[in-house]
């Protein structure tokens, strides 16, 4: 195809020698590092991301495989053309001679709107319906948890139990939806749960709380401080188990609580 | 032809015109943003309301001072419009007598402002009511005070009848002067509806 | 013994004033102040030292300016008897005075643009000192080696002094050494105001550091309250009137750079054929304009929050945090494309000259990057995602931070197109801008985890931010701060730097910076928190392998100081036309005279000419016109001035 244009278009001279079907290389190369780096990818990102240890959770990890996924061959395009173009293109020393000037076709740029546009709006499907199912799903009652941040330590206080933490370490049963009402004393904190999928800010002044999520796996797990609070922001851990149900009672019981 | 050095900074005077606007529009915006966010801030507490003590059971200010300030910017900003079509009319001399007037009017607003400011009696700490009053007529007074300012230095090219051959100059002062004027009235307006 | 005398009274007058007579008159304020505002405590209350170390900061600005001779002009506007002569003018603009004028309020865009570069230097090279300390610390679990008071600090310098380096680095030493230069001007529209912008900058500096020596400041770079309000020591003082006077700074800037480009173009130079990079600039500065006002205001806040016991921002009186939140990130956002518009700019402009070959789309690229200014005001909420405040707005934000990934993927296709088939010469510019465009979609990229709301709520104020905010702003927008640096230090120095030293610079930043922060997005996946003085043991591998890399980056820091230090000192003269670039700086000698044009050249069209006289109707490859070879006209962009 391009070559009887270009044929055609030089009037009768002679024509240049037949150059490679650039176009047609880098996009095979492209669709074949793509396909090796999806498929490394999908291998190896279990070990990569943390285990999961609630519904939510799950969804986020899940999500964070599907989009690398998908930057994949995002990103190979851009390294492909790119190292092609230096490889292939590439003059020894200072160019005697410029090269051919080269417009874009209308075609081109639509479609290439259409596509980063068509990504988009991937995402932004995705996202908003993951955080609609967050809150539309959410559980009736969930276990209410109160966390009030301070400098620069966490307290838990389970308000339909009558029982506060008395150290650094809390329970949560197993496969039942918790929801944690967060605030602060003094100035921001930011409290998060990474394995459980959960974070949101602790305001003084007000309570904010976190997406009702459901821990799956029986283990222990870290509540950190994400939003920096002084000197000892990174000393601000606790630490939180989740147990069966019966383990969880003995325990509000032992934390001065009726179950 | 012109050689080069000399040429160097004798600017055109369609040049000299559109810097000095385009100059002084974008500090006029960039000032303007200033006040806005002051005013978003305000409106913003005042929807919180966090803990219930956005006023704290402090009273609004009181209604008089303000409006006497206000009152002299505006007769401030009035004078220059005056004189600004004086100079217009006269090709570049307008009644120096009224620019004098305007730039003094603008010196009683200031104090009227700074009257204003010290008066404002909230205890401190000071809830978040106040704080945006206090905020408000401060930043008023300093607007205030920077026009008085650009207004002493006006007066210095009159006096030296170096204002004649620069008549853009009356102009952009003039943008800035009315931008003072718009801001205060607006600052004061915001001030008794918070 | 008249000879001493004139040598005597020379040395004064350069002498003072300067920024020696400015240092020396802004102490001895800052010191006065001091004493009076010390003395007018009140006796019955405890001493507001934060009110005095404010007036101590406002008397050095003050005095520091007096003393520098900024107020002269503003005197002399208003009360001398006749406007400055020609030889005055000059005289301000440095003619006659040596390296002096680099060490005076000078306000030639030249001797401007020098100033900021070199303070962008050692900007960068402060805040890198502070990164390794921080990675120093971070290697090992446990707060070792410093404090976590002084790491904090460490923490918050290295930050904003990062912060304010990129966001000058291209805009202060290009956009006013070249840019004036670009559009075929002798100088900037405010020159007076220019020195101002940068003696400002300067200014804010020792206040800056002074925070070392008053207890230092616990907020990070973001300065959140009511952390800022706390008073524990006065050092957060330091950091507001720092980012008051810096803004002030970046808004006389952005407006010297408008006008300038608005009225100063020179004959036939119409928008049209305005180099990208004069684009890109000029929406940057606009950007700047806008975003400014609100973090100034957020300051202002804080400081009457610490001084007069105002409570923007106490939630017991009825503040909010969330006040402070929109006002900074109102400012936050916007505040990375005034970084990135510049390099991606420069980058553009870069890869055409060493393509040999007009920029791919070149209209559509402007489009682009003012998509990208208009859009970037309105997703600061993105920054809020976690915070608890009003989620209703959650979406809008998502969706509009998505749509930037859009002009920024337009940005990608210009510069692959340009480098497509085009005559690659590759120069050490040329690998700083691969590099760019390689970090930059994985920065991209990692950027669309965080713009999501679900990601989001398992990355927000882990090291993944962090991770990803170093990926754009150091190894894509730092890295096409490098590419200008080598594209146009040759101009602005008149010296070549050594090639294979700049390879060898360009390889072992990359090798670190990947490795660096590929583990520390590692770390951040695992669920690792920012500001880590204490980093827990879980993440120490990550950490340790993070802090090794670094090593690596410091490498090519020290290859590059001895690169530039070597060049200036002994190395070859470069060409005024070094590269075979088309825009207008190329066609003026190297050293630039005073004046910068003998006569002001006429403009006939874009500085993009590459091969033909008129561009070919072609699509991307497909459906190539060869056309017969043409005599190579090295055609800059001017025509001299027929007839004179």
């Amino acid at each position: 195809m391009s070559e009887a244009n270009i044929e055609g278009n030089t009037g009768g001279a002679a024509p240049t020698r037949k150059e490679p079907d650039h176009i047609r290389r880098v996009l095979t190369i492209w669709v074949v590092l793509s396909i090796v780096g999806i498929v490394i990818w999908v291998i190896v990102s279990p070990y990569i991301l943390p285990p999961s240890a609630s519904d939510i959770d799950s969804a986020a990890n899940f999500t964070l495989v599907v989009f690398t996924g998908l930057s994949i061959p995002v990103a190979m395009f851009v390294f492909v053309f790119l190292g092609y173009s230096l490889f292939v293109f590439r003059v020894k020393g200072r160019p005697t001679e410029d090269a051919i000037p080269l417009k874009p076709r209308p075609g081109l740029q639509i479609g290439w709107m259409g596509v980063t546009g068509a990504l988009c709006l991937f995402l932004l499907i995705w996202g908003l319906s993951a955080f609609y199912q967050q809150t539309a799903s959410a559980a009736v009652s969930p276990l209410v948890v109160k966390v009030t941040g301070q400098q620069w330590a966490w307290t838990f206080n389970y308000p339909q139990y009558g029982a506060s933490s008395q150290g650094q370490l809390i329970e949560l049963p197993v496969n039942r939806p918790v929801e944690f009402d967060v605030t602060s004393e003094d100035v921001l904190h930011g409290f998060a749960i990474r394995a459980l999928g959960v974070r949101v800010d602790a305001n003084p002044g007000e309570v904010t709380t976190t997406p009702i999520t459901t821990p799956t796996q029986i283990g222990q797990y870290s509540v950190a401080c994400v939003e920096l609070c002084g000197l000892y922001h990174s000393y601000m851990w606790s630490t939180v188990k989740v147990v069966s149900a019966s383990d969880f009672s003995s325990w509000i019981i032992s934390q001065g609580g009726h179950p | 032809m012109n050689t080069a050095l000399e040429q160097m900074h004798e600017i055109e005077p369609h040049i000299q015109i559109g810097r000095a606007r385009a100059g002084v529009l974008m500090l006029i915006v960039s000032d303007a943003l200033s006040v806005i966010a002051i005013l978003a801030a305000g409106g913003y507490l005042s929807a919180l309301n966090v803990l219930g003590q956005f006023k704290g059971g402090d009273p609004a200010p009181a209604f008089f001072p303000g409006l006497l300030a206000v009152i002299v910017l505006v007769l401030s900003g009035l004078a220059y419009y005056m004189w600004e079509r004086g100079v217009r009319k006269n090709g570049g001399a307008g009644q120096r007598v009224i620019f004098i007037l305007s730039w003094a009017l603008m010196i009683i607003a200031l104090a009227a402002q700074i009257w204003v400011s010290v008066a404002l009696k909230y205890a401190s700490p000071f809830h978040g009511y106040a704080s945006m009053l206090l905020l408000l007529a401060w930043y008023s007074a300093f607007h205030l005070l920077l026009g008085a300012i650009i207004g002493l230095l006006v007066l210095g090219r009159i006096l030296n009848g170096r204002l004649a051959e620069r008549g853009y100059i009356v102009e952009v002062v003039g943008y800035w002067w009315y931008y003072t004027v718009a801001a205060g009235l607006i600052m004061w307006l915001f001030s008794l509806v918070a | 013994m008249i000879q001493v005398q004139a040598r005597r009274s020379n040395l004064l007058n350069q002498l003072f004033p300067s920024v020696i007579s400015g240092l020396v008159l802004g102490v001895i304020g800052a010191v006065v102040i001091n004493i009076i505002a010390t003395h007018l405590q009140l006796a019955d209350q405890p001493a507001n030292t934060d009110a005095i170390v404010v007036a101590t900061y406002v008397g050095w600005v003050i005095f520091f300016f007096v003393g520098i001779g900024a107020f002269n002009g503003v005197w002399k506007w208003g009360f001398a008897r006749r406007d400055a002569t020609s030889a005055e003018e000059l005289a301000i603009a440095g003619h006659g005075q040596g390296l002096w004028r680099y060490f005076r309020y000078t306000t030639d865009h030249k001797v401007v643009g020098m100033q900021y570069l070199a303070t962008t230097l050692v900007l960068f090279f402060l805040g890198s000192m502070g990164a390794f300390m921080i990675r120093l610390e971070q290697a090992v679990p446990g707060a070792i080696f410093f404090t976590p008071s002084t790491y904090n600090t460490i923490v918050g310098m290295h930050g904003i002094m990062m912060i304010v380096a990129t966001i000058i680095m291209v805009s202060g030493p290009f956009g006013n050494f070249v840019l004036p230069i670009m559009i075929g001007a002798r100088d900037m529209a405010f020159p007076r105001l220019n020195a101002l912008s940068y003696w400002l900058l300067f200014a804010a500096i020792p206040v800056f550091l002074s925070t070392l020596f008053i207890g230092g400041f616990p907020t990070g770079w973001t300065g959140y309250a009511p952390l800022s309000d706390q008073i524990l020591t006065p050092g957060m003082d330091a950091y507001c009137i720092t980012i008051i006077l810096f803004g002030i700074s970046t808004t006389v800037a952005a407006m010297n750079i408008v006008t300038t480009v608005l009225v100063l173009r020179t004959k036939g130079m119409t928008l049209a054929r305005l180099p990208i990079f004069v684009w890109g600039v000029v929406l940057s500065v606009i950007l700047g304009l806008t975003a400014f006002p609100s973090f100034i205001v957020s300051q202002m806040m804080v400081l009457g929050d610490r001084v007069f016991h105002t409570s923007f921002f106490i939630a017991s009186y009825g503040g909010s945090n969330w006040l402070y939140e929109h006002l900074f990130w109102f400012m936050g956002h916007p505040e990375v494309y005034v970084v990135a518009l510049p390099a991606m700019a420069a980058a553009a402009e870069i890869t055409a000259v060493f393509s040999r070959k007009t920029i791919f789309g070149r209209r559509m690229l402007v489009g682009s990057l003012i998509t990208i200014c208009l859009l970037s005001v309105l997703v600061w909420g993105h920054h809020l995602y976690t915070s608890g405040s009003n989620t209703a707005l959650d979406g809008p934000y998502m969706l509009d931070t998505e749509l930037i990934s859009i002009p920024t993927g337009f940005f990608f296709l210009a510069l692959i197109g340009t480098f497509w088939r085009g005559k690659i010469w590759v120069t050490v510019p040329l690998l700083f801008v691969v590099g760019m465009l390689v970090n930059f979609v994985i920065g991209g990229i990692t950027g669309i985890y965080l713009a999501d709301l679900p990601t989001d709520e398992i990355l927000h104020g882990g090291m993944f931010v962090t991770a990803h905010f170093h990926f754009t702003l150091v190894g894509s927008m730092v890295v096409g701060f490098f590419a200008a640096f080598y594209f146009w230090f040759p101009k602005m120095l008149g010296r070549r730097l050594n090639h294979s030293l700049g390879v060898l610079h360009f390889w072992l930043f990359e090798i670190g910076f990947l490795g660096t922060f590929i583990a520390l997005f590692y770390a951040g996946l695992q669920g690792e928190p920012r500001w880590s003085a204490n980093v827990a043991p879980s993440y120490a591998t990550a950490n340790l392998i993070a802090s090794l890399f670094a090593i690596v980056i410091a490498v090519s820091v020290f290859t590059l100081v001895y690169n530039v230090v070597t060049s200036v000192a002994r190395g070859e003269l470069a060409s005024a036309d070094e590269w075979g670039g088309k825009t207008l700086e190329w066609t003026v000698p190297t050293p630039v005279p005073l004046e910068n044009f003998a006569e002001l050249p006429v403009i006939t069209s874009t500085p993009y000419e590459y091969g033909l006289a008129e561009p070919a109707d072609e699509g991307f490859g497909l459906d190539a016109v060869e056309v017969p070879a043409q005599e190579v006209s090295a055609q800059p962009q001017s025509q001299p001035e027929s007839g004179a």
